[in-house]
């Protein structure tokens, strides 16, 4: 029946969200990019996600360098002073 | 030109980079000092060994990097993952997704809203955004933790994660697609203030 196969080849947003982080990972058979595009089409909270998880994407890729310039946490000072201690003995 | 270490200068000059990074992926005060310890003493032993071939900051941060992985490894932390995959798969589907007739969709409370933005490009709240990250990472499962970061901070690539936490590719797509809905959810509660 045509309605069933229409129905089967469209994705449900847990799919969808699936193959929209695998489409970051690898290329995407033909088959499986026309589902997630017809999906993309109709579901506004997906394709929120789509940017949402970009953006997680980014900020993570980028928390290196961040941590770096502005470190969000200091070592305490007593720990400073022991692994001083370890390395002066170390040496 | 190689570049030189100068571990006299370690602690003033990555103490705190490499405790923050550390306390991003733990969330664990203590264990990340020991961590941080642990990889300024071993980069000191192996300090000959440094080819000068990255910057002394990555090179050190690899090292913690490997520390970390060795600490998930002690703990077993990945151990019988596809078992408890398939423990919580109908628990899980169900916290995110409808189920019965028209099966698999966002429900009201977990459909995404819209994110305004603007938040995270204030560089003053990148801190507060990073502390965030921090804590949304420490409320996911245990089990998903250390292949999220392996892929999301450290950039590694499937193959690389499969095989350094000994899973196979079915159940690291499970992981990094539930890590991800929980990490979005997270943000969109605690970060955009829905």
């Amino acid at each position: 029946m045509a309605f069933v196969s229409v129905r089967n080849s469209i994705y449900n947003c847990k799919q969808a969200t699936l193959f929209i982080l695998k489409k970051k990972d690898r290329r995407l058979s033909i088959t499986e990019r026309a589902r997630l595009f017809i999906h993309l089409l109709f579901c506004d909270p997906c394709k929120r996600f789509v940017k949402q998880s970009d953006f997680i994407d980014h900020s993570l890729h980028h928390c290196d360098e961040m941590l770096y310039d502005q470190p969000v946490h200091s070592l305490p000072e007593e720990t400073r002073k022991k692994i001083q201690q370890e390395l002066d003995a170390a040496s | 030109m190689s570049n030189t270490l100068h571990p006299a200068d370690w602690i003033n000059l990555y103490g705190d980079y490499l405790y923050s990074l550390a306390l991003l992926k733990t969330g664990n005060k203590e264990i990340a000092e020991d961590l941080v310890q642990d990889t300024f003493l071993a980069a000191f032993k192996a300090r000959e060994g440094f080819k000068g071939i990255s910057s002394e900051k990555t090179w050190l941060a690899t090292i913690l990097k490997n520390k970390i992985v060795d600490h998930y490894r002690k703990k077993d932390v990945l151990k019988n993952t596809g078992d408890y995959l398939a423990a919580t798969d109908e628990s899980f589907h169900d916290s995110f997704f409808t189920t019965g007739d028209k099966a698999g969709h966002w429900t009201p409370a977990t459909a995404p809203k819209e994110w305004h933005t603007e938040n995270a490009d204030n560089p003053v709240n990148e801190r507060e955004f990073y502390q965030i990250l921090q804590y949304c990472i420490q409320k996911m499962p245990p089990k998903l933790v250390p292949v999220f970061l392996a892929r999301f901070v450290d950039q590694e690539n499937a193959d690389e994660i499969c095989k350094e936490f000994n899973i196979s590719s079915s159940n690291y797509w499970v992981i990094i697609h539930r890590a991800k809905l929980l990490m979005r959810s997270c943000l969109e509660k605690n970060w955009f203030g829905a």
